[in-house]
């Protein structure tokens, strides 16, 4: 058996040129695992309070995960974490392909950047080797010619890049970070982060390997991790169709996105499918690091006026965001609009987000074609929606505007601020939550703004009465119209993910395969000889959620922050299965606080559970 | 003996096989230490394994002063003697295919050697781009 597996963490000063490599500390490394929870825990001691985004202060942590590297399924995954130019709170995303294996092949756990450097510059990271190296030839670059200038000035195809295009340099809100061309670190603005520190890329080649405690241990536990993947009831749609499953599901469900989320069923949606998508446009399975389940496709338009078109995707929520969000029912300009924003760095639903609201403002008259560029916005426009992804990513025209984000920019239109769907500056996702409650409750009081992975509820549509009565108390769990039981599902659910984030398991595979969490706690002891339960690992999933509760806390979160768009709660869904229902989160919104033991006031974890957690509440 | 096929053009990509192989011989996941790739070409979507094949007139066979890489009947795998090879490299330059490398630590040739006659990356490919061929 090896010895303890253990891993550093790069500590890099852009401003001072310093590069520093530390040992992670064990107790640490034992309360948060990796990736999202060890991100957030070295941020909230590292990160002055009250900085904006964009001072060089800010902390950029790019975390893997504790599995990450080994041969545990599906957990490639890595989060990028800082404060939030759109939220101004906890910024954090996660992204999957083959960059984060890669920085643990390196050696490292995780990578953290103070400071701003002086000129654009790439971080190389090959084994030891850590260095700054000139970025000036590639500012301005978007992120494909980015990744292919450098593998041929380096030599190399197998370095693995995550990089920023043009929308980071521009420090555009929404932009994101890529690697693998198109794996996207996308939400909260973690891109215009690395912008403004003048970060174009990581590249990092990694050959000093990754060691386990139990080798042969492990493997037994794979198998049978594996065997309960291929098992699972949905293993076969989601290995076949990827997310893009979800459009036809949620077509029949009355809650697809549709029209900046006035309803909740979409006319085009049989174009948008996932069923046209695998019939007319996938021309392979792709798949991430070591992951069974290869839900990614390359697809190829092969005739009409954007043959040739290609690349990797293309994920649900950048269908619908780009898609029936927008009244668009041209499914080959939502596969351009994906590869633009992949390109330009851009997140698709905060993309959708502010297309479909600039679409409605224009319906209502509160935006001209003047405003636009000269364009009428028109609903399922797809050009309009391609110049606009451009606009955005340049930071031109509208594009300026919008690329704010909508709650920014309806600021700055009069009337508009009905049409801007956000919680606490993040632009929502593709459910239409009046048919799902706790999804609702999920974006409502995530730590990062409205969001569908920090609580990934599937119970609620795919759990029986019976299990769901067994679980969380009442049959009505498993009844997306109740709101009985929805704040114990999205608590528990909650940390179950943020334990899986810091694992850097992969939710489809994690929560969408429902790996045992017991097979896990196992897993965890064979990868590092620790010894913890199933128990102490949900437990370390609660501290990750309070840890990132203090953290945005401190930089301004107020309870009135836990809250939905107005639509939500104003508007009754038109027509469709969820005809009539609106959202009502008074009565589920208490409970929740009262199971997180929030105070109402004040938004804070009360000192008994931060005692039990062992967050040490003095230190921050 | 066996063989191993490869499909390239459903291969996904995954490097599954690579991490198994580098921690079934190594006990450790590092793909310098696979005995096979996967080479990717991100820009069109193209993944090709590429394995020793495992020639029928082995040009590091042919080559290796020492005699230490042999046959073995019973699997169809070219296996290099750990005893005998003096990790001279002539092997490394006479494959075609870069299927055979010095081993940084142990300074001897490494290569495929069929795990014995169970390929642990057959058995880890859930799409089957890598299958097994019983031969005479």
């Amino acid at each position: 058996m090896m010895p303890k597996w253990n891993g550093k963490r790069l500590l890099i000063d852009l401003g001072r040129k310093l590069i520093l490599k530390e040992e992670i500390d064990e107790q640490e490394r034992q309360k948060y695992l990796g990736g999202r929870g060890l991100n957030v825990s070295t941020l909230l001691r590292m990160i002055p309070e009250g900085i904006d985004a964009f001072d060089p202060q800010n902390v950029l942590c790019f975390g893997a995960g504790l599995f990450t590297g080994t041969t545990v399924p599906s957990s490639p995954r890595f989060n990028v974490t800082a404060k939030s130019p759109a939220t101004g709170m906890l910024g954090d995303a996660n992204s999957g392909g083959f960059w984060a294996p890669e920085l643990k092949f390196a050696g490292y756990d995780q990578v953290v950047i103070i400071g701003k450097s002086e000129k654009p510059v790439f971080i190389k990271i090959y084994n030891d080797n850590v260095s700054l190296e000139d970025a000036s030839h590639l500012w301005g670059k978007n992120v494909w010619e980015t990744e292919q200038i450098l593998k041929k000035k380096l030599g190399e195809n197998t370095i693995q890049i995550a990089s920023i295009g043009q929308a980071g340099e521009n420090r555009v809100r929404i932009a994101g970070i890529i690697n693998n061309l198109a794996r996207a670190a996308a939400r909260t603005g973690m891109g215009a982060v690395m912008g403004s520190k003048n970060l174009k890329a990581i590249v990092v080649k990694g050959t000093r390997g990754v060691k386990i405690f139990d080798p042969k241990r492990l493997t037994d536990l794979n198998k049978k991790l594996l065997d309960s993947m291929y098992r699972s009831p949905s293993f076969t749609v989601r290995s076949t169709f990827g997310t893009s499953f979800l459009v036809e599901l949620y077509q029949g469900m009355g809650v697809l996105t549709t029209h900046n989320s006035k309803q909740g069923q979409f006319d085009g949606a049989e174009k948008i499918s996932g069923r046209n998508f695998l019939e007319n446009y996938v021309v392979k399975s792709k798949a991430c690091f070591n992951c069974p389940v290869h839900c990614g496709h390359y697809f190829r338009i092969r005739e009409g006026k954007l043959a040739g078109t290609e690349g990797e995707g293309v994920e649900f929520e950048s269908i619908a965001a780009l898609g029936s969000k927008c009244g668009n029912d041209d499914i080959e300009s939502i596969l351009l609009a994906n590869n633009l924003c992949n390109q330009y760095g851009l997140d698709t639903i905060s993309v959708g987000g502010a297309i479909s609201f600039a679409m409605e403002c224009y319906e209502n008259g509160l935006l001209s074609r003047n405003d636009c560029n000269g364009m009428e916005l028109k609903w399922g426009d797809s050009n309009v929606i391609i110049q606009l992804i451009h606009l955005i990513g340049r930071k031109e025209g509208i594009g300026g505007l919008l690329g704010e984000g909508v709650a920014r920019a309806s600021k700055q239109i009069t009337g508009s601020e009905p049409y801007a769907l956000h919680v606490k500056g993040l632009e929502v996702p593709e459910q239409e939550i009046r048919g799902l409650k706790a999804w609702g409750l999920g974006w409502a009081v995530s730590s990062r703004g409205a969001d569908h992975c920090r609580s990934f509820p599937l119970a609620e549509t795919t759990w029986k009465a019976e299990e769901a009565e067994k679980f969380f108390g009442t049959p009505k769990a498993a009844d997306r119209f109740s709101y009985e039981g929805k704040p114990e599902m999205v608590k528990w659910y909650e940390e179950v993910c943020a334990m899986g984030d810091s694992l850097e398991l992969c939710r489809i595979a994690q929560v969408g395969l429902n790996m045992p969490l017991n097979l896990l706690a196992e897993i965890v002891e064979a990868v590092t000889g620790w010894n913890l339960t199933e128990h102490d690992l949900l437990k370390t999933g609660e501290r990750i959620v309070q840890t990132e509760r203090i953290f945005n806390l401190r930089n301004g979160l107020k309870p009135k922050d836990d809250c939905l768009p107005k639509r939500f709660f104003k508007e009754r869904v038109p027509d469709g299965p969820c005809k009539g229902h609106r959202y009502d989160l008074s009565e589920i919104l208490d409970k929740y606080y009262q199971l997180r033991d929030w105070d109402k006031i004040s938004g804070w974890p009360g000192a008994k559970t931060l005692e039990k957690l062992g967050i040490e509440y003095n230190k921050f | 003996m066996i063989k191993i096929n490869i499909d390239k053009q459903i291969c996904s990509g995954c490097r599954a096989c690579e991490a198994i192989c580098s921690l079934c011989h190594e006990g450790t996941v590092n793909p310098l230490y696979a005995r096979l790739k996967i080479v990717k070409h991100e820009e069109t979507g193209e993944d090709i394994p590429a394995l020793c094949l495992q020639c029928t007139s082995a040009p590091c066979a042919e080559v290796c002063p020492q005699g230490a890489i042999e046959f073995n009947k019973k699997t169809g795998a070219w296996i290099v003697s750990e005893e005998e090879c003096i990790g001279c490299g002539l092997c490394v330059n006479a494959c075609n295919f870069d299927m055979i490398q010095i081993h940084p630590q142990k300074n001897i040739a490494f290569k495929c050697d069929y795990c014995g006659g169970d390929p642990q990356c057959v058995k880890h490919c859930q799409l089957k781009a890598l299958t097994i061929e019983i031969t005479k």
